[in-house]
């Protein structure tokens, strides 16, 4: 029981944060996570962002896997920008000659094709992502939500016993 | 969804999860401890499973530490396994310390100030073996050592040196079924030929036989002469005139079907003649297939010691392209040199600046090693500098020197200086290396069935230079060996008394040879005194035996040929008489009845008549 219990406290963890702007953050926060394609001081950036800042952390798994998903075919164009970037573009070699020697910068691998064109991307698609992401949100939230319980597989795990003793730890004054 | 845990605080403090902040001070401190006690471990394994997979045979770290506060790093116990013999160390090193400096890691840069080995052994013995197995995962993103034969760089040159005629001495004196062989040998070009033969003369007498049912020759000479006496009766020249026109026609049917078969009879003349010329080239095809040495050159060197340089040059050609892979030339634009990386994933550029490191810079290795009481372990003194994972951005070459004494393997006053210079557009590294006195064992020349033939000791001294430049190779080795041993032993008494005899004066060896030409095609060119002697002394014992054995492969290679040939011949002839001989006879026939249709003629024409009657106008010859 008492596992259960921290079992529950993390699911509380992951799903709470729920304002809009939150979740819409959340959603950003993921794509930049998957549009990064490896393990680097950006990811650690994020995954500190994400525990320290109040943004909803099961809709960032969520984007996450959806837009790494989308990388696997997006990645000839992300590295062909980055390259384009990083060898093609004169007026910005003196910056790059100075991140890649300053401190802590080049751990951001910014210098690999495939990462500047993903940040590239996910810089350029982050305001129209996050507003975008809200207004669904805002829009359809409570609708999509209707219609996930509505469907066979919710309802089918609402009648498990996990999920009733959830409601019941959740209904309990803690 | 709402805003259904709204925070009572308001501000930043309303942004910030707490609790989070203790999960990254837990992450934290499990980094610390990770770092305290197994990171070592990690990197330990991480640098075995690297070093293995490149040199393709264990390399163990007996202890690794490494202290990030004070820039140090220490291995120790380090053995690199020869990858050909398990059992032994190429190189066992007791202790390299590394200095590197603190400031640089924070910027991604490994820049190691000072790097000092000592306690170098050569060739010492393991207690495990150095093979590595399925179960040892190789990284298989670095190719190995193994993948040098994938290059094929060398190719070739193996090929053609591996043609030594010391292996087929032994089946040369134990007998050979040379009939059994020519008979059973399926990619003779003369059987090709007959096959060929056979399928002309097939189509031949197809053709032949149907040319003549089409002018159906025979019969048709009465017609003619039939039709020309009845027109000469009914005084009708225009019948004469066409019959001639007809029989002008037959003439030319026969003269083409001669004229086609005479042609085919060119091809089946030519088709003999190649049969003929290709009994030569069989005669060596079957030589080469049994084996049977070929004593036609005056030095058996590249045969002899051609394949162990090979081995050598390709073991330093893979490490030339290795290091061409890791530290790659760069380019410059705008005044920034950059240089491009190909990891696993994109492209990575590393770019240069005015006084800033490049990713890995190795300043200065110390190689210090001194005699022990311990035989193996060597007297070594070295200096490498500028060992860089991006030249172009450094600047300078690398630079390695090293000299060694190892009394225990009896090797003095050893010299090995390598320069690798990838900052220029052209890549180049070139090695020389020297040894004194050198003791040499073991050295094997042949080991098969019939023969055993090493050098079993010999002291000797060595001098190579090796020059890679861009797709260019210039490599040249002197070798002399001194108090030659020989080590032979075969079951034929014969061929093991002959190399004794020949190898009697052989007590020094005196080698020269040089690998040289674009990377894709060199060549090899090595000369010594042994392979001349060598091939000098089999030649003049076994010269006679191999040419008894060519002669004896041609006879049977041409009784072969006959066995086919012969009636394949006669019924050609026969073709020959049945065919040409009646159209020949057909075409006189008609030339004949054309002469006669001429007279008939003449003697319609109206001033022929007038002349035979007795007038005075002289016959004109009709133009017909």
């Amino acid at each position: 029981m008492i596992l259960l219990c921290y079992i529950f406290k993390f699911f509380d963890f992951l799903r709470k944060e729920n304002a809009p702007w939150q979740v819409a953050l959340a959603i950003v926060v993921g794509m930049f996570m998957g549009f990064t394609p490896s393990f680097n001081l950006q990811t650690v950036t994020y995954i500190v962002i994400l525990l320290i800042f109040r943004i909803h952390i099961g809709f960032t798994l969520i984007s996450f896997v959806f837009f790494h998903t989308l990388s696997v075919f997006a990645d000839p164009l992300f590295h062909q920008l980055g390259l384009t970037l990083l060898t093609e573009t004169p007026n910005m070699q003196k910056l790059w000659a100075g991140l890649y020697h300053a401190p802590i910068v080049p751990f951001t691998e910014f210098n690999n094709s495939l990462v500047l064109g993903g940040v590239a991307v996910s810089s350029a698609l982050a305001l129209p992502m996050f507003f975008l992401s809200k207004f669904c949100v805002i829009a359809y939230g409570d609708s999509i939500a209707h219609a996930l319980i509505n469907t066979t597989p919710w309802r089918m795990w609402a009648g498990t016993t996990i999920y009733r003793t959830y409601v019941r730890y959740q209904r309990s004054p803690k | 969804m709402s805003d259904t845990n709204a925070h009572p605080n308001k501000g930043i403090t309303a942004l910030i999860r707490w609790k989070g902040l203790l999960i990254l001070a837990c992450l934290f401190s499990i980094g610390v401890v990770y770092g305290k006690f197994f990171f070592d471990h990690h990197l330990r394994d991480y640098l075995e499973k690297v070093g293995s997979t490149l040199n393709y045979a264990r390399v163990d770290i007996g202890e690794l530490r490494t202290s990030f506060w004070r820039g140090e790093l220490e291995i120790s116990k380090l053995q690199i396994a020869h990858h050909t013999q398990p059992m032994k160390n190429l190189i066992e090193v007791d202790r390299i310390h590394f200095r590197f400096l603190l400031g640089p890691l924070f910027r991604k840069k490994i820049v190691i100030e000072e790097m000092r080995a000592t306690g170098v052994h050569y060739r010492t013995d393991r207690e495990s073996s150095g093979l590595v197995d399925k179960e040892f995962a190789l990284i298989p993103k670095y190719s190995s050592l193994i993948d040098r034969v994938a290059n094929g760089i060398y190719t070739e040159l193996r090929n053609q040196s591996s043609d030594n005629p010391l292996r087929g001495l032994g089946l040369l004196l134990g007998g050979i079924d040379i009939a059994g062989a020519v008979n059973s040998f399926t990619g003779l070009d003369s059987m090709k030929s007959i096959r060929v033969l056979k399928d002309d003369i097939y189509k031949a007498s197809e053709q032949w036989e149907k040319g003549l049912k089409e002018s159906a020759a025979l019969n048709s000479t009465r017609d003619f002469k039939t039709r020309i006496d009845s027109s000469l009766r009914s005084d009708s020249r225009m019948n004469i005139m066409k019959t001639k026109e007809e029989i002008t026609a037959k003439i030319n049917q026969l003269q083409s079907l001669e004229k086609a078969i005479m042609h085919r009879v060119g091809t089946i003349n030519e088709d003999l003649k190649k049969i003929g010329d290709s009994i030569d080239t069989d005669t060596t095809q079957v030589e080469s297939s049994l084996k049977i040495p070929r004593m036609d050159t005056d030095d058996l060197t590249p045969q002899i010691f051609g394949v162990k340089l090979l081995n050598w040059m390709e073991r330093i050609t893979y490490w030339v392209d290795f290091a061409r892979r890791r530290m790659p030339k760069g380019s410059r634009q705008n005044q920034i040199t950059m240089v491009m990386r190909e990891p696993a994933e994109g492209t990575s550029i590393h770019f240069g600046k005015m006084a800033a490191y490049p990713a890995l810079l190795l300043y200065k290795a110390d190689f210090f090693s001194e005699l022990s009481e311990e035989t193996k372990a060597g007297r070594v003194r070295g200096t490498l500098t500028g060992l860089t994972s991006d030249p172009p951005i450094y600047g300078r070459p690398m630079e390695l020197e090293l000299e060694a004494d190892i009394p225990g393997k009896r090797l003095e006053s050893g010299k090995f200086t390598l320069s690798i210079d990838h900052t220029l557009n052209n890549m180049s590294e070139l090695l020389n290396f020297s040894i004194a006195s050198l003791m040499i064992e073991n050295l094997t020349i042949i080991d098969n069935n019939d023969l055993r033939f090493s050098i079993e000791k010999a002291v000797g001294s060595l001098d190579a230079s090796i020059a890679f430049q861009e797709h260019e190779l210039k490599a040249g080795v002197k070798t002399a060996l001194y108090q030659v041993q020989y080590q032979i032993s075969s079951r034929f008494k014969k061929l093991e008394e002959t190399l004794r005899d020949i190898l009697k004066s052989s007590q020094s060896i005196d080698l020269v040879a040089k690998v040289e030409g674009p990377l894709d095609k060199p060549k090899l060119e090595a000369t010594s005194n042994l392979g001349k002697q060598l091939a000098l002394g089999l030649q003049e014992e076994f010269k006679h035996q191999i040419a008894v054995v060519r002669d004896q492969i041609r006879q049977a290679i041409e009784e072969r040929i006959t066995i086919e040939q012969d009636p394949l011949l006669s019924k050609y002839r026969q073709l020959q008489q049945e065919m040409l001989d009646p159209i020949r006879g057909e075409i006189l026939n008609f030339k004949g009845l054309m002469l006669l249709a001429n007279q008939a003629l003449l003697s319609l024409d109206p001033r022929t008549r007038r002349y035979l009657t007795g007038q005075k106008t002289p016959p004109q010859s009709p133009r017909e």
